[in-house]
């Protein structure tokens, strides 16, 4: 079986990891909210119901890491419409 | 979902994170948007994405596309999507229900939640959840409430703007806040700043010109289809009095101006939309009712045809009638015609019409005013129906009633004395006896203390936040000692104004008013009464214009309004007519008041004063020869 540099098992040949992306998110949301990472993954797995969700809130955050302190950003369905 | 990833970090406990907020009203805790000015909540990005809608023109946030693509606002967006007939109201409307189960289509307008007793009310009314345990009506509903940022007041928020939340009387009121632009001096609606400290008109401040009138353009609170309430009100004027057929009937346009131009539109589309008199308006803009007196008489609405029929009479479409005369007249019928037997009726009939009717329209032939007087014809033939009813209830014949059975008549009580009248006329026209009838003894009644009278007349001098009509009126009444009756019918002409000193003519001569009554008198004119109706003209002859279009208040209607005020007509009338005869001569008295030479003779002698010697006095003090 195919897996990530992390060595976490990868569902195709041609799909990101999704375990990398959710670890990568906990990291990000634990240094901003200055919280453990425990504390953080229980925040994160509340908000991510699907691995889409997932996908979109990496995507928003990877394009402004400033998001969650400034509660500001793009994420699909922003305004204007791109 | 970055805004709940945030929420559920500070809810677990992260110091550094603070609720992402909407950068315009300052919401927190719902999704966020972004915009150019930063992240703001749905309601204040739609805000700013006003534009003109491509199908009604006006400016306000664009929902959609339409299918060529064109930008269109909500409501356009819901009154051009799927449209089907209303099997209830026939109309093609958007659809509220859809048909199942052999029920029709059913409409916004007309589908109407099930009913059910409500959980929080108890009544028994429409209500949402109807089929489970706790329904609720619409009543009782829970609404979310918010401090307005205007007024301070905990209400449901009609609008949310960039100061906060906004309860519906303010946003009412912003709507229609208007004045002087600080930068432009334009006389447009203030936005900017935010609040009710407004200074400067949209465009000034590079906001968004929103809630403009589609005809008109005005900055104002909308009506209906982007119209504001002025011209709403000429569009459906106009409807109906076109009939459908999009052209008003000539002699009707003066009707259509005349509610056109009404003070107050609101009230007016309410009259349009509501009333029994818009629905007889209707029908003779359309043929079915002929747009005369006697197709109004015969209407079973008497008080909405008898307002139409004023407002008819001064847009000139009826010729003008003495109302209180033919009313009497109609009225007389009605009573005489419960008048037994048929001999008595006869005798009753030729009173009225000849005695009673003859007086009443000679009377009003002498002196034009807007109103007769006719509550002692009313009173007369009301006692000649009473009396002919009595005797005929005892089997007494008119022609063999005796003075024994006049004098048992008189003793069932205050009011049998009126019957006096009729049993003269009777006897002179040979159809009973001569009788001794005693006049009905004239009450003086009280009057007030001249503490009382001063101590009212000086706060209607001086309370400001009083109506001008009940100040005006009750220092006419407590200072001149007017009759309320003659304080009704005042015309604005006289009232005049000479070298800075506002005159009324009350008599035969001016009388210098001092200030501040002048000034009440004065602002009475320029603004005249708020309430008057629709249909009123624009201006009014009347110093006290009533609700019927073209008519003064009525006398009794100014009298309640006194009394709420602790003023009591006649009380007050009295003293003041007491405290002026014991200061001026009676002829004096009799040219300013207006007052009949023996009234102002009887005013002397109750107040105790003795002018007999006032014009040797006058002549000796003035050295005038003989």
């Amino acid at each position: 079986m195919a897996c990530c540099p992390s060595g976490h098992p990868l569902p195709g040949p041609a799909r990101p990891c999704a375990a990398c992306r959710r670890d990568a998110l906990i990291r990000h949301a634990a240094g901003v909210a200055a919280l453990p990472a425990v504390v953080a993954a229980a925040a994160v797995d509340a908000v991510i119901t699907s691995p889409a969700v997932l996908r979109a809130l990496s995507g928003a955050l990877g394009a402004d890491p400033d998001m969650l302190a400034h509660g500001r950003g793009r994420w699909p369905g922003d305004w204007p419409p791109s | 979902m970055a805004g709940r990833l945030a929420a559920e970090l500070i809810a677990r406990g992260s110091a550094t994170l603070t609720p992402a907020a909407c950068t315009r009203c300052g919401r927190a805790g719902i999704p966020l948007f972004l915009t150019p000015a930063g992240a703001a909540c749905k309601a204040c990005t739609a805000r700013q994405r006003a534009g003109s809608c491509a199908h009604c023109g006006v400016v306000k946030p664009l929902a959609c596309r339409d299918g060529q693509g064109q930008r269109i606002c909500e409501r356009c967006r819901r009154h051009h999507r799927g449209q089907r007939e209303c099997g209830i109201c026939g109309k093609t409307t958007p659809i509220a229900v859809r048909a199942r189960d052999g029920s029709p289509d059913i409409c916004a307008n007309c589908y109407r939640l099930p009913s059910a007793v409500c959980s929080k009310c108890g009544k028994y009314r429409e209500c949402n959840f109807a089929a489970t345990s706790r329904p609720v009506c619409p009543s009782c509903s829970p609404r979310v409430t918010a401090a307005c940022a205007h007024c301070g007041n905990d209400r449901p928020p009609a609008a949310r703007w960039p100061e906060g939340p906004v309860c519906d009387p303010c946003y009412q009121a912003a709507l229609r806040h208007r004045g002087p632009c600080s930068a432009c001096g334009q006389v447009r609606r203030l936005v900017a700043p935010p609040g009710p400290h407004a200074s400067t008109c949209a465009g000034c401040a590079g906001i968004p010109v929103t809630h403009t009138c589609a005809s008109c353009g005005i900055e104002d609170k909308l009506y209906e289809k982007g119209r504001c309430e002025r011209c709403s009100l000429r569009r459906r004027a106009r409807q109906l009095l076109s009939a459908g057929t999009g052209t008003i009937p000539s002699h009707l346009s003066g009707v259509f101006e005349a509610i056109c131009t009404a003070r107050v539109p609101k009230s007016a589309l309410n009259w349009l939309r509501r009333s029994h008199g818009a629905e007889l308006l209707a029908a003779m803009a359309s043929g079915t009712l002929p747009a005369t007196h006697e197709a109004l008489d015969a209407h079973p609405r008497r008080r909405a045809a008898d307002f139409l029929r004023h407002m008819l009479t001064v847009g000139g479409v009826l010729p003008p009638r003495d109302q209180a005369l033919a009313r009497t007249g109609q009225w007389a019928g009605s009573v005489i015609e419960a008048v037994q037997p048929a001999a008595s009726r006869q005798v009753a009939r030729a009173y009225a019409t000849w005695q009673v009717m003859r007086r009443l329209r000679a009377s009003a032939g002498r002196a034009a005013r807007p109103r007769t007087y006719t509550a002692h014809a009313h009173r007369n033939i009301h006692a000649a129906a009473s009396f002919l009813a009595w005797l005929h209830s005892r089997g007494i014949p008119l022609a063999v009633c005796g003075q024994a059975d006049a004098d048992a008549w008189l003793a069932t009580g205050p009011a049998a004395c009126q019957v006096r009248d009729f049993l003269s006329w009777a006897a002179a026209h040979g159809h009973c006896q001569h009788f001794t009838l005693p006049a009905r003894a004239r009450a003086d009644g009280t009057a007030a203390s001249q503490e009382q009278r001063w101590a009212l007349a000086a706060r209607l001098l001086h309370d400001d936040t009083l109506d001008p009509t009940d100040r005006a009126a009750g220092c006419l009444v407590l200072l001149y000692g007017q009759q309320l009756s003659r304080i009704a019918t005042m015309t604005t002409s006289q009232v005049t104004t000479r070298a800075d000193t506002v005159h009324v003519c009350l008599g035969d001569h001016d009388v210098p008013v001092p200030e501040p009554l002048g000034l009440i008198l004065t602002e009475l004119i320029r603004a005249g009464r708020t309430h008057a109706d629709t249909g009123s003209p624009a201006a009014s002859p009347w110093l006290f214009p009533g609700m019927l279009p073209g008519q003064p208040i009525t006398a009794s209607r100014l009298g309640q309004r006194l009394n709420r005020m602790g003023i009591y007509a006649m009380a007050g009338r009295r003293a003041a007519l007491t405290d002026l005869a014991a200061q001026l001569p009676s002829a004096v008295l009799a040219d300013l008041l207006g007052l009949a030479p023996n009234t102002a003779v009887h005013w002397m002698r109750q107040a105790g004063g003795d002018w007999s010697r006032y014009a040797a006095e006058l002549a000796q003090t003035r050295h005038h020869q003989p």
